[in-house]
């Protein structure tokens, strides 16, 4: 059971409501001795089976994902854009992207140069387009693997931050081996597109996404480009943010 | 040019459109195709001008008013071009459009020196599958129908989707 409550997003609370709006089941499977055979790990969505493996990681990292999308697709006073996030000097820097851009080893890299931990999945904006702390543990992969390992920030000797925090930076950047930082500064209306384009409630709730957004980037600077190894992009991420 | 010119009076498309004006740009959200436009003050003057009374000289008459500089009717044509392309006018039987005036062509005959010149930009609004973390091959084929529909890692563009033959998930 506790590795089912360590998958939970950050900040969950026991509902005192008895109705039930949305159900999980996950259904253990394993070696029977008797039988000889190997019984699958089931993970539904209420009726709907969505996970189905021998492997119990695989379908608890389903679970997780899954239930990640749903709070972040039904939260209805926040929007949630897949992006890494860190604080710094009090301010947050955005990195939105899919999956393997290379989001996490910037944060990361981030973390370790002192700024404040918010998110490795996603930025949670409110209403005024400040973002909120989202800590869930950080998927570091090693070169050529395609699994990621599930770390808490205290093991890279980082901070996670505890207040909300107004949007100074965002960057719409991919890792390319050998390739020079040199970023170009979108507008902030293309700044806006940026983040959409990472937005999981873009389509369900586009007037919230629509509001938040273009507060979020009102006093921020975007920049889109190409990055080679993170550790060379660090200093001069950091020194945008003053 | 002339005589089209003369019958021609674009209307900005309203219905099913979000819009969210910013400081020197305007965001429209297409909410039957799921695109999201990011307008230039150029661009966003020219769209909203467009009220179906306008011709495109007295379009180019209102920009020069507003920018007190002269306008090519050229710059308004593209803007026009743009609009229409992404389904953003009201649709008029009988205009063709020109694609004569791209925006290079413009800088090249020395129009873009004074004056932004009109600027659509466009993404499609992600699914939700689609704005999720991209899933391994292996855990696509742990779902089980409905599939996420995301991205899968490391198998180039393929989506974690349905398979034709069988009920089950993968990556495709």
């Amino acid at each position: 059971m506790q590795q089912v409550l360590d998958l939970l997003p950050p900040g969950w609370n026991p509902a005192a409501s008895p109705v039930v709006d949305h159900l999980f089941s996950l259904v253990i499977g394993g070696a029977d001795p008797n039988l000889k055979l190997q019984r699958f790990n089931l993970a539904y969505y209420d009726a709907v089976r969505f996970g189905r493996s021998k492997d119990l990681d695989c379908v608890l990292g389903a679970f997780e994902s899954e239930l990640l999308l749903l709070v972040a697709d039904n939260a209805r006073r926040r929007t949630f854009v897949h992006s890494g996030v860190v604080g710094w000097n009090n301010q947050a820097i955005l990195i939105p992207g899919r999956s393997f851009s290379g989001k996490t080893t910037l944060v990361s890299k981030l973390v370790k140069a002192g700024a404040k931990y918010y998110s490795d999945e996603y930025a949670v904006l409110d209403e005024r387009g400040r973002v909120h702390p989202f800590p869930v543990r950080l998927g570091i992969r090693r070169e050529g693997e395609v699994d990621a390992n599930r770390v808490d920030v205290a093991s890279l000797d980082g901070v996670s931050g505890a207040s909300p925090l107004p949007v100074a930076l965002v960057i719409s950047t991919n890792y390319r081996r050998g390739a020079t930082w040199r970023p170009r500064e979108l507008s902030r209306g293309n700044g806006v597109l940026e983040l959409l384009a990472y937005t999981v409630s873009a389509r369900s709730q586009t007037r919230l996404a629509l509001a938040t957004l273009p507060k979020a980037v009102r006093s921020a600077t975007v920049l889109k480009g190409v990055r080679g190894e993170a550790d060379d992009v660090i200093e001069a991420i950091l020194k945008r943010v003053i | 040019m002339k005589k089209q010119n003369e019958i021609f009076l674009p209307k900005a498309r309203k219905a099913d459109l979000v819009t969210r004006q910013m400081p020197g740009e305007l965001l429209v959200y297409d909410l039957k195709r799921h695109k999201v436009f990011c307008l230039n003050d150029m661009s966003a003057r020219i769209w909203r001008w467009c009220n179906g009374k306008r011709t495109v000289a007295e379009l180019t008459a209102e920009l020069e008013n507003h920018f007190q500089l002269p306008i090519d009717e050229r710059i308004v044509w593209l803007a026009l071009n743009q609009l229409e392309m992404f389904h953003l006018l009201q649709r008029v039987s009988g205009v063709s459009f020109s694609r004569q005036f791209s925006r290079r062509a413009l800088m090249r005959a020395g129009l873009a020196t004074a004056i932004a010149l009109p600027i659509v930009t466009m993404i499609a609004a992600p699914t939700v599958a689609a704005a999720a973390s991209a899933v391994t091959a292996q855990a696509c084929g742990t779902f089980t129908p409905p599939c996420p529909g995301g991205p899968c890692i490391n198998q180039g563009s393929k989506l974690c989707v349905l398979s034709p033959n069988k009920n089950i998930c993968k990556c495709r």
